[in-house]
């Protein structure tokens, strides 16, 4: 058996088309509410030991049940760096330390709005404290993990969700 | 509504959000704004302006926070007979109705949940002021 197919739902519920579902309409709706492009999602997939190459990301570490998650958002700083602009009202550059804190506060909402969706059908997702990163500083996960990722565009740059699964 | 010259504090582990809410409360015409960066350097700020008789007159906290939550600061000051009456407001982005059911019985005067514009803050506003201070005044 392959190693995507241990990530199928059958071993993992919580890797559900209705967690796709929940996850895409929750970016969708939080960064539309602040003020950038709607996302455009492409078609998610399942992988191990899968790396971004985006410039940050945002974790958060919850459990569905008993299983421990992680969430992660890895995004491009240029459509943060808009929606922060929006927010604040004042220019703010995408590769400044700002971008760091913005992005955290942002993908709280994100994930505020996944679990809120979420947790009315029948899950029951937990929440944490949301750690952002510049990519390359992200802590290595040595724990064996398998993540459903839902890429998403805006403004036609590559932004990821990636849901991790720990065994 | 508040008078311009309400002192208050603007709670959240995101200093981003903190400047959002901050110039939402300016645009309102309020100027005397404090900033705590977690619950427990918020409670350390309210028990130290109250001991000085300067006591915040307003707190909007956010809820998901590390070293103690908007709920547990929430709670810390309904226990303190001195700051149990300090209109307290709790931003969150979650909006499940255990959630906000646990933060009304735990006393709070009102619920905003992220993102949020100037008029809704503003709208949430009102309502603590006339909650805590009554139709009157409001006016």
């Amino acid at each position: 058996m392959s190693t995507a197919l241990k990530l199928s739902t059958i071993t993992h519920p919580v890797l559900e088309k209705l967690v796709v579902s929940h996850v895409c309409s929750g970016i969708k709706d939080t960064i539309s509410q602040l003020g950038a492009s709607s996302p455009i999602f492409k078609t998610h997939f399942f992988a191990e030991r899968w790396q971004s190459n985006s410039k940050v990301t945002v974790i958060l570490d919850f459990k569905q049940a008993e299983q421990p998650l992680q969430a992660r958002m890895h995004f491009d700083p240029k459509p943060i760096a808009t929606m922060l602009e929006a927010m604040l009202g004042d220019k703010v550059d995408p590769n400044s330390p700002d971008v760091l804190d913005g992005v955290g506060e942002i993908s709280n909402m994100i994930y505020g709005l996944i679990k809120t969706k979420a947790n009315g059908n029948g899950f029951s997702f937990g929440m944490s404290t949301p750690k952002a990163y510049f990519t390359k500083d992200v802590p290595v996960q040595l724990n064996k993990h398998q993540s459903l990722i839902i890429p998403f565009t805006i403004d036609n740059l590559e932004c990821f969700f990636e849901l991790v699964a720990f065994e | 509504m508040f008078s311009p010259n309400t002192k208050f504090l603007v709670v959240d582990d995101f200093a981003t959000m903190r400047k959002v809410v901050k110039k939402v409360l300016m645009e309102l015409g309020y100027t005397d704004i404090h900033e705590a960066a977690d619950g427990k350097l918020a409670l350390e700020a309210i028990q130290q302006a109250k001991a000085v008789n300067q006591p915040f007159q307003c707190i909007v906290s956010d809820w998901n926070m590390p070293n103690m939550s908007g709920l547990e600061l929430l709670k810390s000051c309904k226990a303190d007979p001195g700051l149990k009456d300090t209109p307290f407001m709790l931003v969150t982005a979650e909006s499940e109705k255990d959630q906000i059911i646990e933060a009304a019985k735990s006393g709070v005067s009102e619920y905003v949940v992220k993102p949020f514009n100037a008029a809704t803050l503003k709208e949430k506003l009102t309502r603590v002021y006339t909650k805590h201070f009554g139709a009157a005044k409001a006016a």
